[in-house]
């Protein structure tokens, strides 16, 4: 059998607020959302934390945080300079490890087990990684400590900002067991009422269960929540995922009618999808997928000659392919945006016009 | 309903609005032509919302009438009768009986009021062009407008009214981001344009297939945020593209520091041939400009190598750039003219592509970074 891992997760706090207030000094103390402007269709790409008190989140309407903080500041997102910070994070992460997992920007899964530095305690690594990132970056980081994947990752949001969780083996069981089943992996809003109907509403429920009463309640498909809740993720911290498209997927409480929720949804799902992306380079293709109520399922993509550059651009493709479908006049229960082609022609050779507006 | 109608006048008209007419569209109706008999005519009507088409064709009619059928069936029904009479008739299930010679189809039919009426239309301009010339004009800035772009305003063609030494003309304008078109066609009218007048793709397409090459006169008739090409007996409407188009005038090269001039059919066939090497659009073509040649070369590691030179006339210093060679492959197919003239700045400016005997039209082409 395997040793036990010990993996870390790293999350920036408010990565791209927290970035703007760094690098313009006029924005620190203040609530600031990075994402379009009030007036603007966009959503949130980030809060800062003293926007946070006053509910502002991410994927939240423009519209929606400004009237929540009338004195939010809007910045403009610049993704180029989030990105050259996360590779100087990731930069400090090498020093400890290869293997390294990277879920967005802001955001990565460190095995530690064998590091370069010889550091018996993951715990100490996360320490001094937290310590580097403050003193070479002037930006906190909060970290998990765990033996396990997901653990490591609910660790990490346990003492936000700027805390470190360490979960030891023993403890994943009776750490689990209070928190509500939405903090298992893959459990959305659907799979959450399903639990709750069955009368699952703490992790600890879940993991009380038999595995053929498990099997019985949850499908052959939901047995992995089973295991999970038992502590048992066996996914390993994989450095090098070859992503050929990347999708997030949204299925209504209730079937929808109205065109506006579906764009937003799509929104949300743009700016998920390029948060989850990290570093990575960007696909050409977007791709609608509607599911009806009455469970027809239809997907409509469009190519582009050049890699989407960013979220609002995938989002407004996906809305332009949502004038394609009935979406509007037949109810829709599922909507999904996907992104593909990542390695297809690119013409990177080929110059553009300078036309007014153009990046 | 009852009409007789010649064949192959039927089925000319039938061919015109098989561009318009939506196969996959989610309203099934756009895939119908209204027909509409009367006074010795059967009116075709053919939409998909966004265009619209109206012809008319003289036919015996022996009772007027309407019905909406299937488009692409009936043209291929039409095309396919052997006798060049044809004798349509809506019998009492609201089905089109049509008989010719030996062929008899009954085809099912939708009741003309389950056809979309086509929106009101209020003159507010007309410009007067021959056939030739609007056609020319739609050709030559069509193949460079963006398709599915997400910068909305570049997926319909500009257009704009100038005055040139006193000649009225119409102007319009496309472009991809990657290369520019613009030309201008001569006219008569009174019109003014409001800021923004985008003439989509489709809209594009359809008319470049309805005019011909003749000097007869067609008419542009502006409208609310529509436009429509009146001729007789024809009617072509369409919506405008809402949409911003950029400030085409700032990308067009003003500096020069290279001229060629170049036969045009020469450079024609010379790119003709290249491309068969070029199977990668992301690959550029290498063109060396020389005193009294141009080296065009392609050097593919998976296919092989081409090499041809192309005499010229060349003012300004020697200089090599990379172009996608379609790109200019679409130019020479509509710029006219014997001869071609490219104007260049430095290697990774915009080119200048015209005819050098005609100030009609004007094309910008980006070149490609060469490794």
């Amino acid at each position: 059998m395997d040793p036990v891992r010990k993996i870390i997760h790293i999350d920036m706090d408010a990565f791209f607020a927290s970035v703007e207030q760094r690098d313009r000094p006029e924005l620190r103390g203040r609530p600031v959302a990075v994402g379009g402007s009030p007036d603007s269709r966009g959503v949130v790409a980030a809060a800062s934390y003293e926007a946070r008190r006053f509910g502002v989140r991410s994927a939240m309407p423009c519209s929606r945080a400004a009237r929540l903080c009338p004195r939010l500041v809007f910045v403009r997102p610049d993704f180029a300079r989030y990105k050259a910070v996360s590779r100087q994070l990731h930069a400090i992460f090498r020093d400890y490890t290869d293997l390294i997992e990277p879920l967005s920007l802001d955001e990565a899964f460190l095995d530690v087990t064998e590091n370069k530095r010889g550091i018996a305690s993951a715990t100490l690594v996360a320490e001094e990684i937290r310590r580097r990132v403050r003193e070479e970056l002037h930006l906190t980081c909060s970290a998990g400590v765990s033996s396990l994947k997901f653990v490591a990752k609910i660790a990490s949001d346990q003492r936000k900002p700027d805390g470190l969780t360490v979960v030891p083996p023993h403890l994943v069981v009776p750490f689990l067991a209070p928190l509500p089943v939405r903090r298992l992996w893959g459990v959305g809003p659907v799979r959450e009422k399903q639990l709750h109907e069955l009368g699952l509403q703490t992790i600890g429920q879940v993991a009380s269960l038999s595995e053929p009463e498990a099997l019985r309640l949850l499908g052959s498909q939901g047995l992995y929540l089973w295991r999970m809740a038992r502590g048992d993720d066996p996914r390993p911290v994989r450095p090098h995922r070859v992503r050929k498209s990347r999708s997030a997927e949204h299925t209504f409480e209730e079937d929808v009618l109205d065109r506006t929720l579906l764009e937003d949804a799509l929104r949300r799902q743009a700016e998920r999808i390029f948060r989850q992306l990290a570093d990575g380079p960007t696909g050409r293709t977007a791709t609608l997928k509607l599911r009806y109520g009455d469970f027809t399922t239809i997907t409509r993509a469009s190519s582009q000659p050049h890699p989407i550059p960013d979220a609002p651009t995938l989002a407004a493709l996906g809305i332009h392919l949502l004038h394609r479908t009935e979406a509007g006049t037949r109810p829709v229960r599922l909507i999904g945006l996907g992104m593909s082609s990542f390695d297809g022609p690119s013409d990177d050779q080929q110059l553009s016009l300078p036309l007014a507006g153009d990046d | 309903m009852e009409l007789y109608i010649d064949r192959d006048d039927l089925s000319r008209g039938l061919a015109r609005i098989q561009g318009i007419i939506e196969r996959r569209s989610t309203q099934p109706i756009f895939a119908h032509v209204l027909l509409h008999a009367r006074d010795g005519l059967l009116r075709l009507t053919a939409t998909d919302s966004e265009v619209a088409y109206i012809g008319d064709l003289s036919a015996n009619v022996q009772n007027p009438g309407d019905i909406a059928v299937e488009a692409a069936q009936l043209f291929q029904v039409v095309r396919s009768l052997p006798d060049s009479t044809v004798h349509f008739k809506l019998d009492e299930n609201r089905r089109l009986v049509v008989r010719s010679g030996r062929a008899n189809f009954k085809l099912l039919g939708v009741a003309a009021e389950e056809y979309p009426a086509l929106p009101a239309f209020e003159v507010t301009g007309t410009a007067r062009f021959t056939e030739r010339d609007l056609r020319r004009l739609v050709e030559q800035v069509a193949f460079s407008v963006a398709s599915e772009d997400v910068r909305w305003g570049l997926n319909g063609a500009h257009m704009e009214r100038v005055d040139i030494d006193g000649e009225l003309r119409v102007r319009m304008v496309a472009t991809d981001g990657h290369r520019l078109a613009l030309a201008e066609a001569p006219c008569e009218g009174e019109f003014q344009f409001p800021a923004r007048q985008l003439v989509p793709r489709k809209a594009l397409s359809v008319l470049k297939k309805l005019l011909g090459t003749g000097s007869e006169s067609v008419v542009l008739e502006f409208g609310d945020r529509a436009l429509q090409l009146r001729r007789d007996g024809e009617v072509f409407w369409f919506r405008l593209l809402d949409g911003e188009f950029p400030d085409y005038k700032a990308v067009i090269p003003k500096e020069k520091n290279h001229t060629a001039r170049i036969k045009r059919s020469d450079l024609a066939s010379t790119l003709k041939r290249v491309g068969i090497l070029v199977h990668d659009r992301a690959r550029a073509v290498r063109f060396a400009f020389t005193d009294d040649e141009l080296e065009v070369q392609v050097h593919n590691v998976d296919r092989g190598e081409v090499n041809e030179t192309v005499p010229l006339d060349l003012v300004g210093t020697e200089i090599t750039v990379g172009f996608n060679p379609r790109y200019l492959q679409d130019i020479l197919g509509v710029v006219g003219g014997d001869d071609v003239v490219l104007e260049l700045a430095h290697p990774l400016a915009p080119c200048m592509v015209r005819d050098p005997e005609s100030d009609t039209a004007r094309f910008v082409v980006m070149p490609m970074r060469l490794d």
